[in-house]
């Protein structure tokens, strides 16, 4: 086990410049997983530590030794790759053994560790299984326990859940996860996919087009997200963003969003009289906005609007609905009781204690910034 | 009645099938089991003034007495034993050299498909031409006639083709010279298949060139590998047009064939020799499969 730095990394292809000062610390025996859309560069950035690509600038360091020059097999990194790449000419335990064996271990260690890996990620009994004869999620489980048995300092992860069925998905997430907190290893994870990247890490890496957008844990970048990319990436259904100015009216402040408006708290209008006059991005979640005949709270009260539900998507637990105000479109996470249905009228209450407000030419956040 | 019925149900119900599949039936039947069939009825039987006599070992028994068999026997065992191996390396290193992407990839890939193109029997009279005595290009560079190379390796120019080792060599050249393409593209496809994450893997794992090439490429290639030697092997063990050029008087099992029918006017002695050659190639052919299948395990023993 070992910290993993990376200072001011970057990588060019030719002219092209797909990674730009990279900061990020992964402190021993934590979970970090780099996320964002394809193409952000997270891919490029794990496969840089793992040492399959070579870094154009910055240093990276692993276990506070510069890295930058040594090959991938003195790291002390173990990959798993999207594909698991697997030997398909080789059986479970010999895929396992591999490593193992190009180490030259004793041929009885390798044994022992091989048995060792099979029963931590369940295999006894596949043992002389080619990979061809195995499921998905089979595969998968080896994959993990070739990287394993080498007893990695960092484990490396690159989208490893990504040809899982849905199930299958969630099942090896919390079996990540409760083998992350058995081993203690530090593990660096990429996926595209933010659910899982919130619900396996310590912290969370958002990248966007070759930058840390932000880094921290996962309540902390849904509860304050530093800008819109972030608040839109991170949670789901996505957040609702709508273009307005911000005005004072009587005592408060207040967004007009030209076809109604909605009153800031008290406690965010010292960060946002400087904004005053100007345009900006407001964004609220689709789970802060709700029905106004179900709502609890009497506060809330003073941002209401009339709407007409668009769409409805009911997942059983909450319905996903779309309504529309005039031009504006907008999503909200009901509850079932609502008994949301297409062209219906109906009045919601936007929270506005949750709301995040940003600025339109920086697209950082003005409550929560870093 | 319900019988026939029946039959013509199920042949209307076939036709397409019965129409796609009968040129190759046909085919099958025509050029292969009945020649076959032909082939060895004729080398079982011995025809002598008392009369004809059938089946008879006479003509196997005849051969397995004759020096010149003898001789064309040992010498197809070494020339495939020679050539089929080459092929497959010649092959690998091609398919190595242009798996690769470098610039200029597509021309050096044309390139090696040229020969290809050229008909056997010309590349056999170039070499034929080029390999001459007492002339001939390859003794005029040895013996130093040539500006480009001023070295004079030889003093008297050499009979290549007088000589059983030099013509059977310069017949081994030809043949794998002309073949390199089909090797290297079979093994081209082979390499092409391995997926570059494994290559991946393997480093992260420590693994050297050296490692990486005798635990992952040469496992996952022996599929192709197989498929050139065997091929091979068959083409190798019934070459005819380079040595029947080259090494006319050094006859390989398949130009013995000829020489058999043409020269000894004997078609039963002939087909004797053809029914062998068959044989050698079957049995061949089969330990190559099981072989490679051995090789596969061993490489990646725990």
């Amino acid at each position: 086990m070992a910290t993993v730095r990376l200072h001011r990394i970057g990588k060019k292809y030719g002219g092209l410049e797909v990674i730009k000062d990279l900061d990020l610390v992964v402190e021993h025996g934590e979970f970090v997983t780099l996320v964002g859309p394809s193409g952000c560069g997270k891919t490029t950035t794990l496969r840089m530590i793992a040492g399959l690509e070579e870094i154009t600038s910055g240093e990276l360091y692993i276990d506070n030794y510069p890295a930058n020059q040594i090959p991938p097999k003195d790291r002390g990194i173990s990959m798993v790759f999207q594909s698991y790449a697997l030997f398909p000419h080789m059986s479970v335990s010999e895929n396992i053994a591999f490593g193992l064996k190009i180490k030259k271990y004793p041929r009885s260690d390798i044994l022992e560790k091989i048995d060792w890996a099979l029963s931590l990620l369940n295999l006894e009994g596949l043992a002389t299984r080619l990979p061809k004869d195995l499921s998905g999620g089979q595969r998968q489980r080896v994959a993990l326990a070739r990287a394993l048995v080498v007893e990695p300092q960092v484990l490396l992860l690159d989208e490893p859940l990504s040809n899982l069925d849905a199930k299958l998905r969630l099942k090896m997430r919390a079996e990540l996860k409760r083998l992350h907190k058995k081993l203690g290893s530090t593990v660096i994870y990429v996926t595209h996919d933010q659910v899982e990247a919130m619900s396996l890490s310590d912290r969370v890496a958002i990248m966007h087009e070759g930058r840390l957008a932000q880094v921290g844990a996962p309540l902390a970048v849904y509860n304050s997200p530093h800008n819109i990319f972030v608040a839109g990436f991170v949670g789901s259904p996505s957040m609702n963003f709508f273009n307005g100015r911000l005005v004072r009216k009587d005592e408060s402040l207040v967004i007009d969003l030209e076809t109604f408006q909605l009153v800031l708290p008290e406690r965010y209008r010292s960060k946002c009289t400087g904004c005053l006059g100007r345009k900006v991005i407001l964004g609220i979640r689709p789970e802060h906005i709700y029905d106004k005949r179900l709502s609890k709270t009497e506060s809330y009260l003073g941002n209401t609007t009339d709407v007409v539900i668009d769409v409805v998507e009911p997942l059983g637990d909450r319905d996903i609905v779309e309504v529309k105000k005039e031009k504006i479109c907008f999503t909200a996470l009901l509850e079932p009781e609502t008994n949301a249905a297409p062209d219906q009228p109906m009045t919601v209450v936007f929270d506005m204690t949750k709301c995040h407000i940003f600025d339109m030419e920086s697209e950082n956040n003005i409550i929560h910034s870093p | 009645m319900e019988l026939r019925n029946k039959a013509i149900n199920l042949i209307r119900k076939n036709l397409f099938c019965i129409i796609i599949l009968a040129p190759a039936v046909l085919y099958l039947l025509g050029f292969l089991l009945i020649i076959l069939f032909k082939v060895t009825a004729l080398a079982l039987t011995h025809v002598s003034p008392e009369g004809a006599l059938f089946p008879t070992a006479f003509h196997f028994i005849q051969l397995s007495k004759n020096p010149e068999f003898r001789a064309a026997l040992v010498r197809t065992v070494w020339f495939t034993m020679i050539g089929t191996p080459l092929e497959l390396i010649i092959g690998m290193v091609a398919a190595f050299l242009v798996a690769e992407a470098f610039k200029g990839r597509g021309i050096v890939r044309s390139l090696f498909i040229l020969p290809l193109a050229i008909p056997t029997i010309v590349t056999a009279i170039i070499l034929y031409i080029m390999f001459d005595f007492p002339g001939g290009h390859i003794n005029d560079i040895l013996m130093g006639r040539h500006a480009f190379f001023p070295f004079r390796v030889i003093s008297y120019p050499v009979d290549w083709r007088g000589s059983g080792f030099f013509a059977l060599m310069v017949s081994i050249f030809g043949k794998v010279w002309r073949d390199m393409p089909i090797s290297m593209l079979i093994i081209l496809s082979g390499l092409q298949a391995i997926s570059k994450d494994q290559y991946e893997a393997a480093k992260t794992m420590g693994a050297n060139a050296w490692q990486t090439f005798f635990a992952i490429t040469l496992p996952l290639l022996t599929p192709a590998m197989s498929t050139v030697l065997v091929l091979r092997s068959i083409e190798v063990w019934k070459e005819f047009i380079f040595p029947f050029i080259l090494a006319g008087s050094y006859p390989l099992l398949a130009t013995l064939i000829e020489r058999a029918y043409h020269e000894w006017r004997n078609p039963n002695e002939a087909c004797a020799i053809a029914l062998i050659l068959l044989a050698l190639i079957i049995v061949s052919t089969i330990l190559i499969f099981h072989s490679l299948k051995w090789l596969r395990m061993r490489l990646v023993r725990i």
